[in-house]
């Protein structure tokens, strides 16, 4: 038989002097007297004042839950066990692994002509008559997609965007003919999908996007009443029209190839109920609540759709409760933004959302191919330059080589301020790990591409927004927890209920 | 707040009023914030403040505040205080980031550079002796894994 | 129907362990003989003529060995091995003419067919229900590969265990390419500590046989390396495992994690399943296992008992935390009646055949079917709250607990 006598669990946890170290982590000193920490990888843990004194004053207790919670989550290592250094280095290249490959993202804008005239407009538009030369070019286009073809990363996503693109719809067809037949000996995995208002919406471009597996991406700020307010058709109100569009393209492409994003007006503030109802109408299983971003016509037009982080602050918690209780209700319907953080906060995986990820998505994440040729390292770059800032503009496809535009000087200006990690107030802030960089967003706020976080918007609605997650996890039911795991895994609230089903047999 | 230089209930803090309105100061023992935590800490003042920095004398930190906004009403007193309890968590960020820096930096060249690469025991306090070394075979067998009771007192030898 | 799969008779034929295939009928063709061994059945009769055991690789006789007479041969011979009623045509054995010694090996009609790499192990667990024995593996690796070429029928799986079987070094490897050369069909599912899979270059060799059907299942029992040390009364075997498991993710190998439930692991359960999804979550399924009282539980059995029911409230989070995460997990050797029914569609029937029983108490309950039952040696000990479970008696614990929002405080995420 084996050796019966066993050693008792001092003998396997006896620490050697030294004691412990300290593994790199933020916190936050809370109103409530707590801290809250949250290290490199994205586990928290929330520790009392006296615990976290003797933390940091390296007297914790090595047989204490707490002492070995802090070492199980990564916050201290001591010499009873290796560091797992290679564990922790490896959760660390997950977390970020959404830099491999480089650019998933590329927009086409096929044209800037739009149906439609949106007083906070963002994309600066034409009219729909406005002629040719605001339509991309066909040489233009082929460059832009052998150059979208060069990224390394083996999935992308080729979105396009306008103006209106349907207007171009000529120019799309090839567009997805050229990039197929390019594709068939390079094997990437693309997602096409279209930008559009659906008011030009015909069965030819339906059947077009059923036999290419494209799927439509719209806009829809609401009601009747809202919508038609933010986003006038000469003469007409647009909300019927996408109305019908989208339950013709729920039909014909499924629901799932449907998606709609709104974006907050002032007019907005007053009817956070009224717009998720509407979705959930209109058979939509989540939103996307965006602020106004500050480009465009937007800017020119403050005075009327303007609203301040406050503002947006609150009407944000009031969606989110309101979209809350409708999942305890059992119907699922998520918001976007709350499923990203959601996503970085809980799991160990890498979440790549380009408005909120370090280093930014700025031209690592995304790339904007403009109709006249020019390359941006986002949407809200070639925003900029239409409104005569041409600061973010890569290059253009005609005139620059793929390095030239991908790793020259702008794209270099713009990764010196992409990192979070390195920039003032982001660097100490607990909430570093779930947050990202905007650099463009702050030159277009602050004219100061590293931005001061003090006054800064993003700074301001982003941290919300991830303390009111983080506190609802922390403190929320089971209810809540289920509900924002549905979100995560995009399934159905009531699927992910833990009750006693009876035996399936 | 005064008219003259009042001192309040904080004995490091100072208000008083000058031709471009009521401003508070608070002097700072340099042994105690260093710079870094008083300037992370003024950081976050600069949007609705006006801060001043300076060193009235060796060892000595001085903090001037003043709104930005002269309408505005609230409290520079509250504000001072407000500062001085930041103060203490930017210390203790200082702490904790001076303790865990150089493993960050190692963590991230592990990550991204050097995946081979194994801490020393003068990098971190753990045991890295359990883990086989990069490139050693099972074949071999440098540490006696396969060996029976291996590292536990009393136990046979290994098979 | 727990199975006896060991017998002891009388041998004293000088020869080397035997690994054959039982015939009760004989096999004509002489040149074939050579797989075989010749099970005579109490009750019949047998010439002894010597041509009608030449080239078997061995003759065995149930019943006692003073109740005939045997004959002259040249076959090793083992007598008075008792009843041997279950053991059927194409059986494959392991015996040891020496001394006597019967071992199942192979049942073409069982789903529980195991190799016993070894019955060395380098960990010495608290609660190894097959404590072990410090054995020479250097035959071992012929015997089993012996074993593998015996079998003729494609099996929907097969498990290795031990001891532990990654003592065999490479002898493992070529194992594992046997059973992917002649069984390629067949679900391999091998128990290992994990512990020398810190050796990046036993996981290329054991991935780059390139099985496609093989699962390691490796036990972790603390997310703190000192409680896991302690368990498994081995120090460094938490990094080592640790290490294994990450050198496994990296060659693509599938992992299971099993985790025993015991007084030792219970405490830190929680801490433990958080630790496996934000560090392991690559592992393919989490098991979740009760106790079997066999081995060093009987000696331990205070430091480890405690009763299922009891646990109750720490397996339902533990579950619930894994289930909300989409990780495969799954509840073995654990009665309906001792589980919350939250945790009824997680129970798996896990008992191996041979050793699995049912109580008495057990005859009267509905669910008998859908549960798993005990281990043989469960008989004497077990939970006390093993119950008949009535139909209608269900039906009203239903309506007393509705599948409504359960609105009680999460216990930390």
């Amino acid at each position: 038989m084996g050796r019966t006598e066993f050693l008792p669990l001092q003998h396997y946890s006896h620490v050697a002097d030294g004691g412990y170290s300290l593994l790199p982590f933020r916190f936050l000193h809370e109103t409530s007297g707590t801290y809250l920490l949250v290290n490199e990888v994205g586990e928290f843990i929330t520790l009392s004042e006296q615990e976290f004194q003797q933390l940091i004053e390296y007297t914790l207790n090595p047989d204490s839950s707490v002492y070995l919670n802090l070492k199980s989550k990564h916050f201290l290592v001591d010499m009873q066990s290796s560091a797992h250094f290679e564990v922790l280095a490896s959760k660390f290249r997950t977390k970020k692994s959404f830099l491999e490959g480089f650019t998933k993202l590329h927009i086409f804008v096929i044209t800037l002509r739009c149906n439609q005239s949106c007083p906070y407009c963002q994309v600066s538009r034409q009219n729909e008559d406005a002629g040719g030369q605001f339509d991309i070019k066909i040489d233009a286009l082929k460059r832009s997609i052998d150059l979208m073809l060069r990224t390394a990363a083996p999935q992308i996503t080729m979105e396009f965007q306008g103006g209106e693109p349907l207007l171009n719809f000529e120019t799309i067809k090839e567009a997805v003919r050229y990039t197929n037949e390019r594709n068939s000996n390079i094997g990437k995995s693309i997602d096409f999908v279209v930008c559009t208002n659906l008011v030009p919406l015909t069965d030819t471009h339906l059947d077009f996007f059923k036999t290419n597996n494209i799927s439509i991406s719209t806009s829809l700020d609401g009601p009747a009443y809202l919508h038609d307010k933010n986003r006038p058709l000469c003469g007409q109100g647009s909300h019927s029209m996408v109305e019908r569009g989208m339950r013709r393209a729920q039909e014909a492409l499924g629901k799932h190839s449907v998606a709609a994003l709104m974006t907050t007006t002032k007019e907005s503030l007053k009817y956070p109920k009224e717009i998720v109802d509407e979705y959930l109408r209109l058979n939509m299983g989540s939103i996307f609540i965006r602020d106004l971003n500050p480009y465009g016509f937007a800017v020119k037009t403050a005075q009327a759709t303007g609203y301040s982080t406050e503002d947006f602050i609150s009407f944000y918690d009031k969606v989110l409760n309101y979209i809350l209780q409708i999942n305890r209700s059992g119907i699922t319907f998520s918001e976007s933004f709350a499923s990203i953080i959601l996503q970085k906060i809980l799991t160990p995986w890498p979440v790549g959302f380009v408005d909120l990820q370090s280093p930014s998505g700025a031209g690592i994440g995304v790339a904007v191919y403009n109709y006249d040729g020019d390359v941006y390292a986002s949407d809200e770059s070639r925003m900029l330059a239409e409104m005569g800032d041409s600061t973010f503009r890569l290059g253009n496809v005609l005139e620059n080589s793929y390095e030239e535009i991908f790793l020259g000087e702008t794209m270099q200006t713009i990764a010196s301020a992409s990192c979070n990690e390195a920039l003032a107030g982001c660097s100490d802030c607990v909430y570093q790990t779930y947050c990202g960089a905007d650099p463009v967003r702050h030159y277009a706020t602050q004219k100061d591409i590293f931005g001061n976080r003090a006054s800064s918007g993003y700074c301001k609605k982003n941290y919300h927004i991830i303390d009111l997650l983080m506190n609802l996890i922390r403190t929320g039911d089971k209810d809540i927890e289920r509900i924002f795991w549905a979100w995560i895994h995009h399934e159905d609230v009531n699927r992910m209920k833990f009750t006693d089903e009876a035996l399936c047999q | 707040m005064g008219e003259a230089p009042t001192r309040t209930d904080f004995p490091a803090l100072l208000s008083s009023v000058d031709p471009f309105g009521s401003y508070a100061t608070i002097d700072i023992d340099q042994s105690v914030y260093g710079d870094v935590a008083v300037f992370k800490a003024a950081y976050w003042f600069t949007d609705k403040y006006y801060l001043y920095l300076s060193r009235p004398e060796q060892g000595k930190t001085r903090v001037e505040i003043r709104h930005k906004l002269a309408d505005n009403k609230s409290n520079l007193e509250e504000i001072c205080k407000q500062f001085c309890n930041s103060l203490i968590d930017f210390r203790v960020r200082q702490f904790v980031l001076g303790e865990t820096a150089e493993i960050r930096d190692k963590l991230v060249t592990k990550a991204f550079f050097e995946g081979q690469k194994r801490l020393l025991e003068s990098d971190i306090n753990s045991n890295e002796k359990n883990i086989p070394s990069p490139g050693s075979s099972y074949l071999s067998d440098e540490l006696g894994i396969n060996a029976w009771g291996k590292n536990d007192s009393g136990a046979p030898k290994g098979s | 129907m727990p199975i006896k799969l060991f017998a002891r008779g009388v041998g004293t034929y000088p020869s080397d362990r035997i690994i054959a295939k039982i015939t009760t009928n004989g096999i004509d063709d002489i040149d074939k003989r050579a797989d075989y061994t010749y099970l005579v059945r109490n009750d019949q009769s047998i010439s002894a003529e010597e041509s009608n055991f030449s080239g078997y690789a061995a003759i065995l006789f149930e019943g006692q060995s003073h109740e005939r007479t045997f004959p002259r041969s040249s076959v090793p011979c083992i007598h008075g091995l008792g009843d041997l009623s279950h053991i059927r045509d194409g059986y494959i054995v392991g015996i040891e003419p020496r001394t006597g010694y019967l071992r199942i090996l192979y049942r073409q009609d069982s789903q529980n067919n195991t190799i016993f790499a070894t019955d060395s192990c380098n960990s010495n667990c608290l609660m190894c229900s097959q404590p072990p024995k410090e054995v020479d593996n250097s035959e071992l690796t012929k015997h089993h590969l012996r074993l593998i070429a015996l079998i003729d029928d494609a099996p929907k799986a097969i498990g290795i265990t031990g001891g532990e079987p990654t003592l065999l070094k490479d002898g493992l490897i070529e194992i594992i390419a046997s059973l992917k050369e002649r069984l390629p069909q067949t679900h391999l599912h091998m128990l290992t500590n994990g512990r020398l899979y810190a050796y990046e270059d036993l996981v290329r060799s054991l991935a780059s046989v390139g099985h496609g059907d093989f699962v390691s299942a490796i036990p972790l029992y603390s997310d703190v390396a000192s409680h896991h040390d302690y368990i498994v009364q081995a120090k460094g075997a938490f990094d080592q495992t640790i290490q294994g498991l990450y050198n496994a993710a990296k060659y693509g190998l599938r992992i299971e994690l099993r985790i025993v439930l015991h007084k030792q692991t219970i405490p830190r359960l929680n801490n433990l399943v958080s630790y496996i999804y934000r560090n392991l979550p690559f592992v393919s399924h989490v098991a979740l296992m009760g106790l079997e009282n066999m081995g060093y539980v009987k000696k331990n059995w205070e430091l480890l008992w405690i009763d299922p029911v009891d646990y109750a409230s720490e397996l339902e989070s533990a579950v619930r935390y894994l289930f909300l995460r989409r990780m495969n997990v799954s509840i073995y050797n654990l009665q309906l009646c001792v589980l919350p029914r939250s945790l009824w569609k997680f129970a798996r029937r896990s008992i191996s055949d041979y050793k699995n029983i049912y109580l008495d108490e057990c005859a009267k309950c509905d669910l008998r079917e859908e549960c798993g039952g005990l281990f043989k040696s469960g008989e004497s000990r077990h939970s006390r709250a093993i119950k008949a479970l009535r139909v209608n008696d269900l039906a009203t614990i239903a309506v007393a607990d509705p599948s409504a929002p359960d609105n009680n405080r999460s216990s930390g995420w």
